[in-house]
């Protein structure tokens, strides 16, 4: 794949198509398999990362609080 | 409360104001720091360490900046500092600490960390990248922030950024596109047969 098809379809997954370029990639993904794929992974990759995450503990914000309870911020 | 009043707060003495702004920012922070770091315990720390010296450093905070903006790149800074120091130690050891830490069944249960067997794959795929990209991948894509905000918290322009964000997605995409494409084709086999049962 040609790189500015590659950066059409970057451009895509951030949201940030123009107009005339989101004919083109339309276009692109409609005609062209392997675009087509490429674009449905990234997708995918995108999607699932945002899952990467952790449950703050409950104590969190009590012992940061506690951390700084005899400290006055710094001037 | 705005961010403004809470700080305001802080800074004449009112020391439990800034409890609301952990509240606030705490998810975040933990989860930049565990996204970052990629171990949960590690990531409380940094995170506890990043809430500490904000406040310790609150009257050096620029109003014009946003607190938030401000937090990550403490939170950031601490991360790479954090990842620099481990990368000194023994690879080895290293990784036979963290896959200790990371497979005690006692502390999965109640932290019921939210992730399968993709994400898991995604975690370790993530932690590969290059510092910079990582970090321009977690802030745009699992912070949610549009690229002026990863800008202005990285300090380089928004076209470095995505440029960053681009070669990350396209390594983790390289990486993962087996495991991706497996797991969508499995899912999707699934629904399939529980739509006919």
């Amino acid at each position: 794949m040609k790189k500015d098809e590659k950066k059409l379809i970057h451009k895509a997954i951030d949201g940030d198509l123009s107009k005339t370029e989101t004919k083109r990639f339309q276009m692109k993904i409609k005609t062209d398999g392997h675009a087509r794929a490429e674009y449905e992974q990234l997708k995918q990759v995108v999607r699932e990362t945002t899952r990467i995450r952790m449950p703050v503990p409950k104590d969190f914000t009590q012992r940061v609080l506690d951390k700084t309870r005899n400290q006055l911020p710094r001037k | 409360m705005e961010d403004s009043q809470l700080l305001s707060k802080c800074l004449s003495g009112h020391s439990e104001a800034y409890g609301a702004l952990v509240e606030k920012y705490g998810a975040r922070i933990v989860n930049l720091a565990y996204q970052m770091i990629g171990d949960r315990h590690q990531a409380e720390d940094v995170a506890q360490e990043a809430f500490v010296r904000a406040y310790k450093a609150l009257p050096r905070f620029q109003r014009k900046a946003k607190f938030s903006s401000w937090l990550y790149q403490i939170t950031l800074n601490l991360c790479k500092d954090h990842l620099k120091s481990r990368s000194r130690r023994a690879r080895s050891a290293d990784e036979e600490h963290l896959a200790n830490v990371d497979a005690d069944p006692r502390d999965e249960a109640p932290r019921q960390i939210v992730e399968n067997e993709l994400s898991q794959k995604m975690r370790e795929a993530i932690h590969q990248l290059p510092v910079l990209y990582r970090e321009s991948f977690v802030l745009r894509h699992l912070q949610g922030l549009d690229y002026a905000d990863v800008a202005a918290i990285t300090e380089v322009p928004a076209d470095t950024v995505r440029v960053r964000a681009y070669r990350a997605r396209e390594m983790l995409r390289q990486s993962l596109a087996k495991n991706v494409d497996t797991f969508w084709r499995e899912k999707a086999a699934k629904e399939k047969k529980n739509t006919r049962d």
